[in-house]
C-alpha cells in the first residue's frame, strides 16, 4: 500500500440526491463508522480530494457544477456513485429533467447501489475506491 | 571667505527661487520640462556634492556678513501674513483670520522689541542630521518635481473642469523647496522660523490648488492648524530671548548647549506643540487627511517626505533637551499616542492616499515618540524611520497617483491585479510596502531600532507595549493592500496606458533607492547616524551577526524574486477559481441559477465598526488634547518648581 | 568559535528534525482527539501519508504565482525555526515569522476565489493578533535577562524568566490555540471536522503547494513549542515537560470550545495580551527601574 492509499481524501458532492444517501455518509464520519480510521477525510474542497463521493441522479442544472468539480480534483481521482440513483437514476431515471446516474456525465469507476446505501456498503465501496486510486497512481507514475 | 560648502548652500537655496521664477514666466510645457529637469539635476549634484564634503565633519559654522537678511525676512513673514489674511477675508475664513493677525503681531512685536538681537551674520549647521534631510530634500524632491512634469500633464487632461495653473504649481513647488533647504541648514531660530512660515504658506496654497470647495475648506483646515504651530514658535523665540538674553538662545547651538534647562521647559513645549502641528500628530491629524485633495506630487513632497519632516526634524534636533524633562516625556506620549490610534484608523481606510495619510501621520508618531525621549539610541532609531519612511511613503505616492490616472480611481478595492495591468508601478508598490513594514526592509529596521531604543529607555516599557500593539495594526493594513495587488485576473479591465517617462523614470528611481537604502542601512547607520546621535552601536540589531542574517533574508527574498520572474510559468494544469463548482467564463464570472454570468465580489476587511473615522477619531483627538495639556502643565511646573 | 558552531548544528538540527517531530505531534493530536470522541483515529503518522500522498499529486494551481509564495512561506518559517534553535536574535526571529506569514497570505490572495480571499483576510487577522504577544516576549525576555539571543536567554543561570513573566508566559499559550491553528473554526485549516470556509487559507491550493503548507505547519509547531521552553532557560526538561502540557492543553480546549468565531479571539486574545501580558511587562519595568531586579 502507498501513501495515496492511506490518504484517502473525500470530496461529498450531492447532486439533485433525496438526502436519505448523504445522512449516511455523514454517518460513515461518526464514532460508530470512524472512517478517518483510514486516513479519511471529508475536505468539501475538489483541490484537496482524492475520491469524489456523489449522490443522486444528476439533474440539468448540476450536470455542470458536477463535471466542473471533477475537472477540479487533481489527478489521480476516483468517482463512487453512491445510491441507486447516482448509479442508475433509480426511480427518477425517466424523469424529464434528470439525466439518470452521474456516469451520463463523468466517468464512475464504483458503483455502491441501495436505498439508501448502508455505511457498511459505502466504506466497502471506498475501499474499492482506494485500490483503483492506486492503480491510477501507479498509471501516472509509469507515464512519467 | 566663501568656502565650497558655503557656495553649495547658497547654490541650493537659491537655485530653486531661480527656477520659481524662470517658471512664473516659461508657459510651453516643453521650457517647463527644461528648467525643471536643469534644476532637479543641480540640486541632485549640489545636495550629495555637500553632503560629501561636509560629511563628519561634525557641526561646523559657516557664516556669511549679510547685514539686510533679517529685514529681508521679516517682510517675508509679514507678506505670508498679508497673504493668508487676504485669503481669510476673500474665503469668509474667521478663524484663520483670527489667528494669522495673531501670528502677525506677535513677529511684529519680536521685530520692533528687537529682543531677538541676531547680529548681521547668518549662520548654517552642517551636521550629519542636517545632510541627511538634505540628501531627502535634494535627491527625493527633485526626483518629485519631474515626476510631476508628466503626472501634471495627465491631471490636466483628466480634470478639465479645473484651470490649468501648471506654472503657479510648479513655481511654488520649487518655493517651497527653496524654504524647506533653509530649514534643514540654518542654525538660527529666526531664520527657521521664516523659512517655516513659507512652507506653511505652500502648503496652504497647494492644497487649495484645484479651488473646489472640499480643497478650499481644507486648505483653510491646514492652514488654521498650522499657524496655531507657527504662534506656538513665535512664542517660544520671544520666551527663550526674554529668558536669558545674555545666552543668545535663539541661536541653535547655544541652546542646545544650555545648562538651566528647567528654565526654558515652556518654550520647550511650545517647539514641541509647533512641530507637533507640522507633523499633524493628533488631535491636529485632520488637516494631514484632507490635505490629501492636492494633486499627487504634493502629497509625495510636502505631506508625506519633506514637510511633515521639518516638524519632526526640529524635535530631534531639541531631542537632547527634551531628554531631560517630563516634557520630553509626555511629547514621546503624544506620538506613541498617535501612531497607535492611527495605525487603527488606516485599517478602515479604503482610499489609498488615505492610508497613506494615516499611516504617515503614524510613522511621523512614532519618530516623535523618539525624539521625546532624547536618548541616543531614540536619536538613532528616529533618524532611521525619517530616512526610510521619506523613501518608501514618497515611492507609494507617486505609484499611487500614477496608477489613478491608468486605472481611474485610487481605491485599493480597485487596484486587483495591478501587477498584471500595470506592471512597472504595481512592482515598485510592492517595493514601497515591502520597505514600509517587511522585514528585512527599511522602516522595519527603523521600528527594530525603535524597539531597542524603547527598552533601554526610562518608561520605555509602556512605548514597548504601544509599539507592539500599533505594528500589529501596521501589517494588517499594509498586508490587505499588497494581497490585492497580487490577485490573478484572467483578463485585465482596462487597456494598458503607457506610463509618462518622467514618472516611471521617478518611480524607478525612487524604488532603487528603496531597496539600495535597506541594504545599507548598518553602513548609513555606521557612519551617518551615530557620530551624530552619539550612539555606541554594536549590540542587537546592529551586531553583526544580525546584520549578516538581515542581508541573508534580503538575498533570499531575492532569490525567489527572481525565480518568480523567471519560472512562474507552471508545468501544471490551471483551474478556474472554486466557486462551488458553478461554471466560470473566461472574465473571471460565474454563470448564476438564472443562466446569466455574474461577477463573484469579495473585498477587504475594513473592521469599520471596530476602527472606523467615526468610531475612534473623536475619542483619539480627545485624548491626545489631554496629554498636550498636561505637557503644557508639566512645562510650567518645570519653571515653577 | 565554539559558539558559532554550536548555533549552527542547532539551526540545522531543527531544520532536520523538526518536520518528524511537528508531524508526529500533527498525528497524535488526531489521534488524540479522536479518542477524546470515542474514536479510533488515524494512525499516528498520517500526516506523513497525507503530504506523501499529496506529493505525488498532479500538479494544479489557481494561480501559477501561488508556488512561488508557498516555497518563500515553507523558506522563511524554515529560516525562523533555525534561528530560533540557532539561538539568534529574538525579534529577527519574530520579524522573520511575520514575513513568512505574508507570503501565505499573499498565495492565498493570488488565486483571487472568494474562499481564498476571505481565507486570507481571517488568516491576517490571526496574525495581527498575534504579532502584540510575539514582540512583548522579545521585550520581556531582554528585561528580564538583558539580551535578545537566544542562546544566552536559553543558557541563563538563576530563576527561569517564566517566573519573572507569567502574564506574558499565559498570553502565549492563549496566543498558541490560534498558531497552532487549531481555533477558531472559522479561521482554521486542522483537518478535524470543525472547520468552516473550505480550509481558509489553502482552499486554492493542491497537491505539492498544499503539502509545502502542511510541512511549514510543522515547523512552526515546533517553533511555537520552542517558544514555550524558552520560558524556562537553564531547565530545559522542565521546559519540554510543560511545552508538551500545553500542547496537550490546546488539543482540550480545541475540543471543548469548537465554536469560537474569530470575531471572539480577536477580542478575548487582545484583552489576554493586553491584561496580563502588558501588565506584566510594565510591572516588570517598574522592578527593574527600582532596582528591584
Amino acid at each position: 500500500m502507498t501513501s495515496s492509499a492511506k490518504s484517502p481524501w473525500i470530496l461529498h458532492y450531492n447532486a439533485s440526491s433525496c438526502n436519505g444517501c448523504d445522512i449516511e455518509i455523514l454517518a460513515a464520519l461518526t464514532p460508530m463508522y470512524d472512517v478517518e480510521r483510514f486516513g479519511i477525510v471529508n475536505t468539501g474542497n475538489p483541490a484537496h480530494a482524492d475520491i469524489f463521493v456523489v449522490t443522486g441522479g444528476v439533474n440539468e442544472q448540476n450536470k455542470e457544477v458536477l463535471k466542473n468539480l471533477y475537472e477540479q480534483i487533481p489527478a489521480p481521482k476516483v468517482v463512487v456513485a453512491v445510491g441507486i440513483c447516482a448509479s442508475s437514476g433509480g426511480v427518477f431515471r425517466d424523469c424529464y429533467n434528470v439525466s439518470g446516474g452521474i456516469d451520463t456525465v463523468i466517468p464512475v469507476d464504483v458503483y455502491v447501489p441501495g436505498c439508501s446505501v448502508r455505511p457498511e456498503a459505502l466504506i466497502e465501496g471506498i475501499v474499492k475506491a482506494i485500490g483503483i486510486l492506486e492503480e491510477k497512481r501507479a498509471d501516472m507514475e509509469d507515464k512519467k | 571667505m566663501y568656502t565650497p560648502e558655503l557656495l553649495t548652500i547658497f547654490l541650493l537655496l537659491l537655485v530653486p527661487l531661480a527656477a520659481a521664477v524662470l517658471l512664473a514666466v516659461c508657459r510651453p510645457h516643453i521650457l517647463r520640462s527644461i528648467v525643471v529637469t536643469a534644476a532637479a539635476v543641480v540640486l541632485i549634484g549640489a545636495s550629495i556634492f555637500l553632503a560629501v564634503t561636509a560629511w563628519g565633519t561634525g557641526i561646523s559654522v559657516t557664516t556669511a556678513s549679510i547685514p539686510w537678511i533679517w529685514t529681508l525676512l521679516f517682510i517675508v513673514e509679514l507678506i505670508i501674513a498679508a497673504i493668508i489674511v487676504g485669503l481669510s477675508i476673500k474665503y469668509k475664513k474667521p478663524l484663520a483670520l483670527i489667528l494669522a493677525l495673531i501670528q502677525a503681531g506677535l513677529l511684529i512685536f519680536l521685530e520692533v522689541s528687537g529682543i531677538a538681537s541676531a547680529g548681521s551674520e547668518i549662520t548654517f549647521t552642517l551636521n550629519n542630521l542636517s545632510l541627511i534631510m538634505v540628501l531627502i530634500i535634494g535627491i527625493i524632491g527633485s526626483l518629485i518635481c519631474v515626476y510631476a512634469l508628466g503626472y501634471m500633464k495627465d491631471y490636466a487632461a483628466h480634470n478639465t473642469n479645473i484651470k490649468d495653473r501648471r506654472c503657479y504649481f510648479f513655481v511654488i513647488l520649487f518655493l517651497f523647496l527653496s524654504a524647506m533647504f533653509g530649514i534643514v541648514l540654518s542654525a538660527n531660530l529666526l531664520m527657521i522660523l521664516a523659512f517655516w512660515e513659507v512652507t506653511t504658506l505652500c502648503s496652504f496654497l497647494l492644497i487649495g490648488y484645484s479651488r473646489t470647495n472640499e480643497a478650499v475648506t481644507n486648505s483653510f483646515r491646514a492652514v488654521w492648524m498650522n499657524l496655531i504651530g507657527g504662534i506656538a514658535f513665535t512664542g517660544a523665540l520671544i520666551y527663550l530671548a526674554l529668558a536669558d538674553p545674555a545666552a543668545d538662545l535663539l541661536f541653535l547651538p547655544n541652546l542646545l548647549s544650555y545648562g538651566n534647562v528647567a528654565a526654558i521647559t515652556i518654550p520647550l513645549a511650545l517647539l514641541a506643540l509647533a512641530g507637533l502641528t507640522k507633523a499633524a500628530q493628533l488631535p491636529f491629524s485632520t488637516w494631514l487627511t484632507g490635505a490629501m485633495v492636492a494633486p499627487t506630487p504634493v502629497s509625495a513632497l510636502l505631506h508625506s517626505s519633506t514637510m511633515v519632516k521639518a516638524g519632526v526634524f526640529l524635535l530631534i534636533i531639541l531631542a537632547p533637551l527634551f531628554h531631560q524633562t517630563w516634557v520630553g516625556i509626555a511629547l514621546a506620549f503624544v506620538g506613541a499616542f498617535t501612531f497607535l490610534a492611527t495605525s487603527a484608523l488606516a485599517i478602515a481606510q479604503s482610499n489609498a492616499k488615505r492610508v497613506l495619510a494615516y499611516s504617515t501621520i503614524a510613522n511621523l508618531g512614532l519618530i516623535v515618540a523618539c525624539a521625546g525621549i532624547g536618548t541616543p539610541e531614540a536619536i538613532t532609531a528616529a533618524i532611521l524611520l525619517t530616512i526610510f519612511h521619506a523613501v518608501a511613503k514618497c515611492l507609494l505616492f507617486l505609484c499611487v497617483g500614477a496608477v489613478e490616472h491608468k486605472i481611474g480611481s485610487r481605491d485599493i478595492e480597485d487596484m486587483d491585479a495591478l501587477l498584471v495591468r500595470q506592471p512597472l508601478l504595481a512592482t515598485m508598490m510592492v517595493v514601497g510596502i515591502a520597505g514600509m513594514y517587511l522585514a528585512p526592509f527599511g522602516m522595519l529596521i527603523a521600528k527594530w531600532a525603535t524597539v531597542e531604543a524603547f527598552l533601554s529607555a526610562p518608561l520605555g516599557f509602556i512605548f514597548i507595549a504601544v509599539l507592539a500593539f500599533g505594528s500589529a495594526l501596521t501589517v494588517f493594513y499594509w498586508t490587505k493592500w499588497l494581497g490585492k495587488l497580487f490577485m490573478r485576473m484572467a483578463k485585465p479591465k482596462e487597456e494598458r496606458q503607457r506610463l509618462n517617462f518622467s514618472e516611471g523614470f521617478s518611480v524607478s528611481v525612487i524604488g532603487i533607492l528603496t531597496i539600495i537604502a535597506s541594504a545599507g542601512f548598518p553602513l548609513i547607520t555606521k557612519y551617518v547616524i551615530a557620530p551624530f546621535s552619539g550612539e555606541a552601536i554594536g549590540s542587537g540589531l546592529f551586531a553583526i551577526d544580525t546584520i549578516a542574517l538581515c542581508g541573508l533574508m534580503l538575498i533570499i527574498l531575492l532569490l525567489l524574486l527572481a525565480a518568480a520572474a523567471a519560472g512562474v510559468k507552471s508545468d501544471g494544469r490551471i483551474v478556474p477559481p472554486y466557486l462551488n463548482g458553478r461554471t466560470v467564463n473566461s472574465e473571471g464570472m460565474f454563470l448564476g441559477s438564472l443562466g446569466v454570468y455574474k461577477e463573484p465580489k469579495t473585498s477587504n476587511y475594513y473592521l469599520d465598526e471596530y476602527v472606523g473615522e467615526k468610531k475612534l477619531l473623536k475619542p483619539s483627538q480627545i485624548i491626545a488634547l489631554i496629554i498636550i495639556i498636561s505637557m503644557f502643565v508639566l512645562g510650567i511646573l518645570g519653571v515653577l518648581l | 568559535m565554539n559558539q558559532i558552531i554550536l548555533m549552527i548544528i542547532g539551526a540545522v538540527v531543527f531544520l532536520i528534525a523538526a518536520p518528524f517531530l511537528g508531524g508526529v505531534l500533527s498525528g497524535i493530536d488526531r489521534k488524540f482527539t479522536a479518542k477524546m470522541q470515542s474514536r479510533r483515529g488515524p494512525p499516528i503518522l498520517q500526516p506523513f501519508y497525507d503530504v506523501a500522498k499529496l506529493w505525488h499529486k498532479e500538479k494544479v494551481f489557481a494561480n501559477p504565482v501561488e508556488k512561488i509564495f508557498t516555497i518563500s512561506y515553507l523558506v522563511f518559517i524554515a529560516l525562523s525555526g533555525a534561528l530560533l534553535f540557532g539561538g539568534f536574535n529574538i525579534l529577527l526571529i519574530v520579524f522573520c515569522l511575520a514575513l513568512a506569514h505574508t507570503f501565505i497570505i499573499l498565495a492565498a490572495y493570488a488565486a483571487n476565489a472568494p474562499y481564498s480571499h476571505v481565507g486570507a483576510e481571517r488568516e491576517l487577522l490571526s496574525v495581527m493578533v498575534a504579532e502584540p504577544i510575539l514582540i512583548l516576549i522579545g521585550a520581556g525576555l531582554f528585561m528580564v535577562t538583558g539580551t535578545f539571543m537566544v542562546s544566552e536567554t536559553f543558557f541563563a543561570s538563576g530563576l527561569p524568566a517564566v517566573c519573572y513573566l507569567p502574564g506574558v508566559f499565559v498570553a502565549l499559550i492563549a496566543v498558541l490555540t490560534l498558531k497552532l491553528r487549531k481555533s477558531p473554526f472559522d479561521i482554521s485549516t486542522s483537518h478535524h471536522a470543525h472547520q468552516e470556509l473550505v480550509k481558509g487559507v489553502t482552499a486554492s491550493f493542491a497537491g505539492k503547494t498544499l503539502a509545502k503548507v502542511e510541512i511549514a505547519h510543522w515547523y512552526e509547531t515546533v517553533i511555537f513549542l520552542g517558544l514555550i521552553v524558552l520560558f524556562f532557560g537553564g531547565y530545559p526538561v522542565l521546559g519540554i515537560i510543560v511545552a508538551l502540557a500545553a500542547f496537550f492543553l490546546e488539543i482540550v480546549i480545541d475540543n471543548v470550545f469548537p465554536r469560537v468565531t474569530w470575531q471572539m479571539t480577536v477580542k478575548s486574545l487582545w484583552l489576554i495580551t493586553l491584561i496580563l501580558g502588558v501588565i506584566n511587562i510594565i510591572v516588570i519595568g517598574i522592578l527593574s527601574a527600582g532596582g528591584m531586579l
